[in-house]
């Protein structure tokens, strides 16, 4: 089985949770027999293979005053990549990454009529609100979902998400949760480390995330007056980069707990990896969640983690066993939940224990690649019955 | 007879018409259809898209909507109206089994013909009415600079670029590199300035 994976990003080149993913899934799927290829926009145009998946970019250095701009250009240099490509490969599935690769996705489908599936990460209504965002990424995350012949999508949330939002059918979405390498968070590192971040009698509560409205930075900070007020020695760290960091910067100052929080910006994941493991807890007031990777990074890390009940992050945490639910975009319930963590020992370490037993059980790549290679096979099954096979026997 | 069918991409030809690439579009078409060669155009039209008719018995015309709406500048509205482009004219060629060559107006249409001609491997002729140097004068911009870039890349694709005068010549050739023999001279406002483009498609016979 050849398939040809279409995202715009992928490593090295990364930008959000597309490359960390796909690199995760494409691994494991070349491991299990099946041939992989990515066509990606990257430093130059080149062909280079990573761990047995051929990855082919192109040159993305495309003028534009605007993202979308960006993003077209993108598609129409990508499209030219498929069409070189397929000069001398032929797939037999087309695989798509959100919005980002709707446009080359759909030519790609009906220039040589193979089946298309989508993996949605997430929407542009999902990210903005209901009716909000920008139109034409809304039209093209619907127009993803209605061309492509099945869809995975990472939580029970953004099958719920995407059928209330585009009335996709229900059999036509599989949930296939991503997997975590968990080994990878727990290292040996330098003690000092932690000296960077807080004195030593300091409690850790930590936020990773970018620094957008979406991933509620903000409602942490209402929170810490509630935290300080019965635990003085919580230091709050903030690690991630965006537009609102010196919003939240300004609304801790005000709040008058800005000594007690620390922004880092960008952390490399090495630093990023033991400062998790450093954590007391870690805290995930997000306001819209398609998945919430972090959750699972820092139940790998072995710390507790503090999650709003919303989107993915309802489908990954139960409450009290793997971790402390709070309510969405509420900062005393947050606060409450990281007092109860910080309050007893005991129940961290079961959060801990049962954080990890969760990664090891739902969220190997293993096991959801093997889903996936079934959802290849399901699909490729009812297209060898379908009127595309014969039609794509004709095609020029 | 050489060729024996031309694909004409455009976006825009009678009735619609915004500028005089329509008129042009259609004097081209009733020319070669009455030399006998079959011209299939492919045009954009908002109010009347999927549509298809035939003006004679070798002159039939595609239109196609823009697939994506919100779009909001013409680089944007280029790059995804080529999708339905692409699209229709793949089903075409399909059901013909192919033309002799592609003619494309200037770079609104480029990224349809560009990548029908990586796919088909058809040659290409562009006409440049105007180029974007010549339209901005000296101003910088990504948007210009986007746009700047699809015409040069239908220049290195084209086998032959077709203007209106001299001055245009030397425009295209300054801004594009593109060596003299590669631009060739068709002015609409002399008579019978078709036969310049058809024997500027002779090209391909050698």
């Amino acid at each position: 089985m050849k398939v040809l994976h279409l995202a715009w990003e992928f490593p090295p080149w990364k930008v959000g949770g597309i490359a960390p993913y796909l690199s995760g899934l494409s691994k494991t799927l070349v491991k299990k027999g099946v041939e992989v290829h990515v066509v990606c926009p990257g430093p130059e145009t080149k062909d280079s293979e990573m761990d047995g998946v051929k990855v082919h970019y192109f040159k993305a250095d495309f003028p534009s005053n605007d993202f979308i701009s960006w993003v077209l250009q993108m598609n129409f240099f990508m499209k030219r990549r498929i069409t070189e490509l397929w000069k001398s490969e032929k797939f037999d599935l087309i695989h798509a990454h959100d919005w980002l690769s709707t446009l080359p996705a759909i030519y790609a489908k009906h220039t040589y009529r193979v089946p298309l599936i989508a993996t949605v990460h997430d929407t542009e209504q999902g990210r903005w609100g209901k009716g909000q965002g920008i139109p034409m990424i809304n039209e093209l995350d619907w127009k993803l979902t209605y061309e492509a012949w099945k869809i995975s999508v990472l939580s029970d949330f953004m099958k719920w998400h995407l059928q209330d939002l585009f009335n996709v059918p229900e059999d036509k979405i599989w949930v296939i949760p991503p997997g975590i390498e968990a080994d990878g968070y727990r290292f040996e590192f330098d003690p000092n480390l932690r000296n960077n971040f807080a004195a030593p009698w300091e409690r850790i509560v930590l936020f990773v995330g970018r620094m957008f409205h979406q991933k509620g930075c903000d409602i942490l900070v209402g929170a810490a007056p509630f935290i300080l007020k019965e635990f003085p020695d919580v230091k709050f760290v903030c690690v991630g980069e965006g537009y609102a960091r010196m919003q939240y910067t300004d609304l801790a100052n005000w709040m008058g707990v800005g000594q007690k929080f620390y922004f880092t910006g960008f952390l490399d994941e090495f630093t990023k990896r033991a400062l998790m493991q450093l954590a007391d807890v870690i805290a995930i007031p997000s306001r819209h969640e398609p998945f919430g990777i972090v959750a699972l990074e820092g139940m790998c890390a072995g710390t507790p983690v503090v999650v709003a009940d919303e989107g993915g992050l309802s489908n990954i945490v139960q409450h009290e066993y793997n971790g402390i639910k709070v309510w969405k975009e509420h900062s005393e319930s947050l606060a409450w939940g990281i007092k109860k963590v910080l309050r007893d020992p005991e129940l961290a370490r079961r959060l801990v224990e049962s954080g990890f037993k969760t990664v090891r059980e739902r969220y190997d790549w293993d096991k959801n690649t093997n889903l996936m290679i079934k959802l290849y096979e399901e699909v490729l099954g009812e297209y060898e019955k379908s009127d595309w096979a014969k039609a794509k026997a004709t095609s020029p | 007879m050489f060729p024996e069918r031309v694909l004409l991409l455009t976006w825009e030809y009678p009735p619609r018409s915004i500028s005089p690439i329509s008129h042009y579009c259609k004097q081209l078409a009733d020319y070669l259809s009455s030399k006998g060669i079959d011209v299939i155009v492919l045009t954009y039209d908002d109010q009347k898209p999927n549509k298809f008719y035939l003006e004679n018995d070798n002159l039939f015309v595609f239109t196609v909507g823009n697939p994506v709406h919100g779009v909001y500048n013409p680089l944007t509205w280029s790059l995804t109206m080529a999708y339905e482009m692409e699209k229709k004219a793949l089903d075409v060629i399909r059901e013909i089994g192919g033309v002799d060559l592609m003619h494309t107006q200037d770079w609104l249409t480029i990224p349809a013909a560009l990548l029908l001609k990586e796919y088909t491997e058809t040659p290409l002729f562009i006409t440049f009415h105007s180029i974007e140097p010549v339209r901005v004068g000296g101003a910088c911009d990504p948007y210009i600079e986007a746009v700047k870039r699809l015409e040069y890349e239908g220049c290195k694709e084209a086998e032959k670029i077709f203007v209106n005068n001299l001055w245009m010549k030397y425009q295209v050739m300054y801004h594009y590199s593109v060596p003299e023999r590669k631009v060739e001279i068709a002015i609409p406002q002399r008579k019978l300035w078709m036969k310049d483009v058809l024997k500027g498609y002779e090209v391909l016979k050698r």
